[in-house]
């Protein structure tokens, strides 16, 4: 929730007003975040099982212990690459929820 | 914060930058994380821009304000787990300044043009990804460590298939 938080809200560059949310818009996001979810939960289901760490690397991961040879390594880069995508996913998935909710919440005081 | 958005349509934040970087810059300056990287190009950027007139102490400030910046919002969420101010995100961000800047060098040279011109832009995302691939960890480490993903891993449906053999 909390690297969620931030975010922008669209202006139309004509009027330079924000613009309203439509409900074309709030489809749009569910079928983006629900694309995201299936995408997070096919990663997650890969990687809870190790840990978050496919590939054994024989260093703590976030400590300083790593050699130039061991950051260069295939098992330390595909860790990283795996935990990059997921927090990428993550944090939009995330942005997308809270808006909808917000949005959806707005929706019912209104209709 | 609340009010100001509520029922208004927000700008996307993540702008595919697996995917679609097409350089370090722009996987900074226009696909991760659009609202972070606003907020330091204003806040950061451009002052020390108009300041110094120096676009390499800029790009240096910025990123070090935002190592700073994750290092700190760490510290916050972590604290009580005894998480200890180490440098690491100030690290990680700092090598990926130099990125940009060693971008700004070489980016005219004949090699990376014809790299540019020629590998298909996926290819080059891939490139720029792995760039900063090797030191993820000073990033990403904490947050495996210190339970963000095990978290995540509460709100999410997930199939997990075990074996046993013995």
């Amino acid at each position: 929730m909390f690297f969620s938080c931030t975010f922008s809200i669209r202006f139309d560059p004509k009027t330079e007003k924000p613009i309203p949310v439509s409900s074309a818009y709030l489809v749009q996001q569910l079928k983006v975040i629900g694309r995201d979810f299936g995408i997070m939960c096919v990663v997650m289901s890969i990687l809870a099982p190790y840990g978050w760490e496919l590939f054994e690397t024989g260093h703590e991961v976030n400590s300083f212990d790593h050699s130039l040879l061991d950051m260069f390594s295939w098992q330390h880069l595909a860790n990283n690459l795996f935990a990059t995508s997921k927090s990428i996913a993550f944090l939009k998935f995330m942005q997308i929820l809270y808006h909808i909710i917000l949005t959806l919440h707005t929706f019912m005081h209104e209709y | 914060m609340f009010n100001l958005v509520y029922g208004y349509e927000t700008d996307a934040i993540v702008l595919n930058p697996m995917f679609k970087s097409s350089s370090p810059s722009d996987f900074w300056g226009r696909r991760w994380n659009m609202v972070v990287h606003t907020g330091l190009k204003n806040g950061a950027y451009k002052p020390m821009r108009k300041l110094t007139n120096s676009r390499i102490l800029s790009v240096l400030t910025a990123f070090f304000l935002s190592g700073i910046i994750h290092e700190y919002v760490n510290l916050v969420l972590y604290y009580e787990k005894g998480i200890a101010f180490e440098w690491k995100q100030v690290l990680f961000f700092g090598w990926n300044g130099i990125l940009i800047l060693l971008e700004y060098c070489l980016s005219s040279f004949p090699l990376f043009q014809w790299i540019g011109k020629n590998f298909p832009p996926i290819i080059i995302s891939i490139l720029v990804i792995s760039s900063a691939l090797p030191l993820a960890h000073l990033f990403l480490g904490d947050y495996i460590k210190f339970g963000y993903f095990d978290a995540v891993f509460m709100a999410e449906p997930v199939v997990i298939c075990q074996s046993n053999f013995s």
